[in-house]
């Protein structure tokens, strides 16, 4: 019963609503043929005075500038890898030709080193 | 009352009950297209976030008075954008009429006439003068006064009519839009500035902030 005249209170608010919706928006269209003639004598003045009408305001400066230094902060905090243009040699290998080192070749390694130690 | 009921025809209460189903369902068709409108004003209101939120948000706009300014602004330069075109149109229709006008010179041209306006590509209908039968209620009859035609002399309403009706329709559709816009930034500028002491108790805050410098 209540949620019938819940929406039977609805459906009256609604069939009010229209009209005076209505006649709201016909006095504001009124309203806003003075707001077009405010806007464009506005518009022309900015533009011969060779203004950016897209920051016409002095807050949509400030916030293009705050925004400007935010993302520049948050770009500085990130850390870039660093791209070695000029590597050496011991660096410059060849991936897909790369043979992971068997115990042998370790092995050989490990003694070569020992011998250049021992002859210094 | 019974006696009015008594007296009347079939044809009467026939009229009756088609005439109450009528009502009811231009009541319904009303409230649909309230409905509908309160659902579209509400999508159009949502724009206002849109060209106030970085304002708000970088804190450029920090107090309730500033920020109905701005939203003023921001709202009207968005009407200007809205409302161009349709302007437009309306005044090239009002351009048109005036040409009509000067070059016949007929300044009391109608160009919503049945005869030589946009009225001719429609259907009218007059009063005859004569009434249905009926013991209390009798309706005035109608004649066919236009059918759909063509006629060249209808030119300017030819052009007028569509420009007047597309424009309009369109400035109508921005002008509640600006409205809907304007009620938002209100009821906006009341609750992003609001401070709440919901659940706030001054001793408490006090004793926290003792403990926390004893801490330190």
């Amino acid at each position: 019963m209540v949620t019938f005249f819940k929406g039977l209170l609805k459906g009256l608010f609604y069939i009010l609503f229209f009209p005076l919706g209505l006649l709201g928006i016909c006095l504001y269209a009124v309203f806003g043929i003075f707001v077009f003639i405010y806007r464009l004598i506005k518009i022309t003045i900015l533009f011969f005075t060779g203004r950016n009408l897209k920051t016409e305001l002095q807050e949509d400066e400030d916030v293009k500038k705050i925004l400007e230094v935010n993302k520049e902060e948050t770009k500085q905090d990130t850390v870039e890898p660093v791209l070695n243009l000029y590597p050496s040699d011991q660096e410059m290998y060849n991936v897909d030709n790369y043979i992971s080192p068997t115990f042998e070749d370790k092995k050989d390694e490990e003694t070569k080193i020992e011998e250049s130690d021992n002859n210094d | 009352m019974t006696n009015i009921l008594i007296s009347l025809s079939d044809g009467d209460k026939r009229l009756i009950f088609a005439l109450l189903l009528i009502v009811i369902i231009v009541l319904v068709f009303i409230g649909l297209l309230g409905y509908l409108l309160m659902r579209i004003m509400k999508f159009q209101a949502k724009k206002i976030d849109t060209l106030v939120h970085d304002a708000v948000v970088t804190k450029v706009v920090n107090d309730k008075r500033h920020f109905i300014r701005y939203g003023r602004n921001k709202n009207w330069a968005y009407f200007f954008k809205q409302a161009y075109i349709p302007m437009i149109i309306i005044i090239v229709g009002f351009i048109v009429l005036f040409i009509h006008n000067a070059i016949y010179n007929n300044w009391g041209y109608n160009p919503f006439s049945t005869y030589d306006g946009f009225g001719t590509l429609f259907f009218t209908w007059k009063l005859s003068g004569e009434y249905t039968d009926g013991t209390i209620i009798k309706f005035a009859k109608l004649v066919l006064d236009n059918t759909p035609h063509f006629d060249a002399i209808a030119w300017c309403g030819y052009i007028f009519g569509p420009c007047i009706l597309v424009g309009g329709t369109w400035y109508l559709v921005a002008a509640s839009s600006l409205l809907a816009r304007t009620v938002l930034l209100y009821k906006r500028s009341k609750t992003v500035f609001e401070k709440s002491l919901d659940g706030y108790h001054q001793d408490e805050a006090v004793t926290n902030n003792d403990n926390t410098n004893t801490n330190n």
